[in-house]
């Protein structure tokens, strides 16, 4: 087997630490794995593009139409990704936006996110749109958006890891204090994941 | 069972080092090679490593000297750096190639093809062929933590100093890898006194240019890597990220079994054996990043493509898709598109964080300073690009000694009124390159206003130390400015806007009213994302009140991410989550419209 998930977000939405929990998860079911990111000045609120392959594989660089699944932070983003898919590419996105500041100072035409979102529909096979943020926040912290958008995918049944190898992933990048919140922001993408499969 | 564990690129560099009993290490920060030396300095703390020494230095030719003295003294020792960082060390590098080395001494020079984060896309293994020493491209990060010993074996057989280049995709990919138990060997150092040599004077030179060309011919024939016996008519010769992309790809296309694939692990001085090989090829493909280092020696062999014939593109990252379309072309299998065109997305720019001390600077200078002229230089606060208020960023440190070329050009025309320069340099950049131009501005009597942004770290590459802040603070700016025979220095608290302002009158006055000379300003907060920034002021709760006009000057003039735009003309708002509470809009806003909660 081998699978191939984009990331993509903004710089601060904790982007490299939902790819890394996809990698060790992914390490733990016993894959091979590798992963790509970009640091420096990009993390300071500018686009954060990261990978996330395992299985069989040489490069941990995505071409353009390679991605199996493509988790996005944010709407904007999830549109930029759109390269990275094929037709049977599934997306995942985060339907709270941020918007850029531009020469206009963010009131560029930021398109609508039912635009962005019917878009992106016609494109691939699958498309799930949540609000990501909102669930981390009943969950404890606006920061464990990434372990929710994370969840979501473990919960649509995306990644076939087991999921008890996440939690024991998050534990192994987490300092104790901020575990608790995590594990819940988890739990509760993990959920929502599901409960939209069944729906 | 196996230790199995994903590390980052960087990471496997310094676990290949340790691994190899490396003594000395030293660097300074520079993306993609930052956690090279961090990884080094936190696994000797872990693993309780007496026997290694290593140490952020205050630029890379300082860091270049340090480990290169150790090796002289027979140690195993290695210095590391992003690839303009060997710019600032290659006065060095040059010399030792001649002089050569006693312990094995590995230069890792990390390269950023695309460019991602530097100025250039530049190809170091272009300065290793330049400066006449073997180069290694890993293919990977556990191949990064592979090649580390190998380097230092060949360093010390031929007394030569080795580099390693991994780039940004190697640098910064994670790969599951196999670890292996650090040993600390022990090594005594000795140094032999050998004048002709370690203090050659031009006529020793001479001998020992020989005798490295002569290294470098051996070296070629050295059979350090393996190659199939026999090669397809058509044949990919291929290094670093480029071979495992290319790998990818001929498996795409099935082309494995049609089209030989070859790893040079050592692209300078190429493996002669590898060039008699390839004469015997109909075909050759060339796939290397950034510059044709390959391709330059084989450039006797016809039938050769790459760069020099223009099936590669001479600039960008050899990204897989890019290579996709060359092997299409070289092979020619026509293109089947079966993904999404790109969709028109607003492009999103970084920008400084909530609550940085240097936003009110940038604001505070075009505010003070409308019609200046504003060199900038290296770090985050390149960022008060956004803002207008940084016009040049050539190197780390040039921004000084532009200013002082800026004031010339003006004076030189002068008629009435010149236009004030005025500079801006971080806390590290000042250390690594700013002093000497600060003397020469002094000596030469130049006339600007120099703000130096103190925010007491290195805070774009990841918060390394700043010599100003280790060891008890044993150096100080503010003297290092006076020795330098500035006679005006003004230390302000950034986030006391009105106080900042008034500083940079006074500079103004004093430099350009009152024709004195160079001002100096230390605007001084420690960075917003260190424990020190967080909990250094008093946090206020702001709220945006009906006399905002929506004239968007905050957003414009002083950007900060957590005040939000609506509309044009419509009043901004205030995001509570990523606020931190420095309260400096509050100044910032001309109708008072931003106010603190009581």
């Amino acid at each position: 087997m081998r699978k191939r998930i984009f990331l993509i977000g903004v710089g601060g939405q904790g982007i490299l630490l939902a790819t890394r929990l996809i990698g060790e998860a992914a390490l733990y079911a016993g894959f091979n794995v590798s992963m790509s990111e970009v640091h420096g000045m990009a993390q300071r609120g500018g686009v954060v593009e990261s990978a996330v392959v395992f299985g069989n594989r040489h490069s941990p660089v995505l071409a353009d139409g390679e991605a199996d699944i493509v988790i996005a932070f944010e709407p904007l983003e999830a549109l930029r990704a759109l390269p990275k898919c094929n037709k049977e590419s599934v997306i995942v996105m985060n339907n709270s936006p941020i918007p850029p500041f531009t020469v206009t100072s963010g009131i560029s035409d930021y398109p609508s996110i039912s635009d962005i979102e019917m878009i992106i529909k016609s494109k691939v096979k699958a498309f799930y749109s949540f609000n990501g943020l909102a669930v981390a926040r009943d969950a404890g912290s606006d920061k464990a958006l990434n372990v929710v958008m994370v969840g979501i995918a473990v919960g649509l049944g995306l990644l076939d890891i087991d999921e008890a190898l996440f939690e024991k992933a998050l534990a192994s990048l987490l300092p104790d204090r901020l575990l608790a919140t995590n594990i819940k922001a988890l739990n509760a993408g993990i959920a929502l994941g599901q409960n939209s499969v069944r729906s | 069972m196996e230790d199995r564990k994903i590390v980052l690129g960087n990471e496997a560099i310094a676990y290949g080092l340790l691994e190899s009993g490396c003594k000395v290490a030293t660097s300074y920060p520079g993306t993609p090679a930052s956690e090279i030396l961090a990884t080094v300095l936190r696994l000797k703390e872990e693993k309780s490593l007496k026997g290694v020494y290593a140490e952020w230095s205050v630029n890379e030719k300082v860091a270049f000297e340090t480990a290169l003295a150790a090796s002289y003294a027979g140690l195993r020792s290695a210095v590391m750096m992003k690839q303009v960082g060997l710019n600032v060390a290659s006065d060095a590098l040059m010399s030792a190639a001649y002089t050569g080395v006693k312990g094995g001494f590995v230069v890792i020079s990390a390269d950023d093809p695309g460019p991602h984060s530097s100025q250039t896309e530049q190809d170091s293994r272009f300065f290793a062929m330049f400066a006449k020493i073997p180069v290694f491209d890993p293919v990977s990060p556990e191949d990064a933590r592979a090649l580390i010993p190998k380097a230092f074996e060949l360093s010390e057989k031929y007394e030569i100093p080795v580099m390693v280049r991994p780039t940004t995709r190697i640098c910064h990919a994670r790969q599951d890898i196999v670890l292996k138990e650090i040993v600390e060997t022990s090594s005594t150092p000795s140094f032999e006194k050998n004048p002709s040599r370690w203090a050659a004077t031009p006529k020793f030179r001479f001998l020992l240019h020989r005798e490295l060309n002569s290294k470098l011919n051996r070296i070629a024939n050295e059979k350090l890597e393996e190659f199939a016996d026999e090669l397809r008519d058509r044949c990919i010769v291929a290094s670093g990220i480029a071979w495992s992309n290319a790998m990818e790809i001929l498996r795409e296309l099935n082309l494995e079994n049609d089209v030989s694939l070859v790893k040079v692990e050592r692209p300078f001085p190429l493996s002669s054996l590898l060039i008699g090989l390839l004469e015997k090829v109909k075909n050759v493909l060339i796939l290397e990043e950034t510059y044709p280092v390959i391709e330059y020696q084989l450039r006797g062999h016809t039938n050769v493509s790459g760069r020099l014939n223009g099936l590669v593109p001479s600039e960008g990252e050899l990204l897989p898709e890019i290579i996709d379309e060359i092997v299409r072309k070289w092979a020619g299998i026509s293109r089947v598109e079966n993904y999404p065109e790109p969709e028109k997305a607003t492009p999103r720019r970084p920008t400084l964080c909530p609550g940085c001390g240097h936003r009110p600077v940038f604001f505070a200078i075009r505010k003070v300073f409308k019609k200046g002229i504003y060199p900038g230089d290296i770090g985050c606060y390149t960022l008060g690009l956004n803002l207008g208020a940084v016009d040049t960023v050539l190197c780390m440190g040039a921004s000084v000694a532009q200013a002082a070329g800026f004031y010339r050009a003006f004076e030189l025309a002068s008629k009435e009124e010149n236009p004030p320069v005025v500079a801006t340099i971080g806390d590290s950049t000042f250390f690594h390159a700013g002093i000497p131009p600060l003397i020469n501005a002094v000596v030469q009597g130049a006339r600007f206003v120099l703000v130096i942004l103190d925010n007491s770290t290195t805070a774009m590459t990841g918060h390394q130390p700043v010599p100003h802040t280790v060891n008890n603070g044993k150096v100080s700016i503010e003297k290092i400015v006076e020795g330098c025979g500035v006679n005006f220095i003004r230390i302000v608290d950034p986030y006391d806007l009105q106080s900042l302002i008034q500083a940079l009158k006074e500079a103004g006055k004093y430099a350009f009213h009152d024709e004195k000379g160079v001002a100096v300003v230390i605007a001084r907060r420690p960075c917003i994302m260190e424990k020190s920034g967080k909990g250094a002021f008093k946090k206020v709760s702001v709220y945006v009140s009906d006399n905002c006009t929506g004239c968007l000057l905050c957003t414009d003039r002083f950007e900060c991410p957590a005040i939000i735009p609506s509309a044009p003309k419509e009043p901004v708002k205030i995001d509570n989550v990523l606020c931190v509470g420095c309260g400096v809009c509050v100044d910032v806003c001309p109708y008072g419209a931003i106010e603190v909660e009581q």
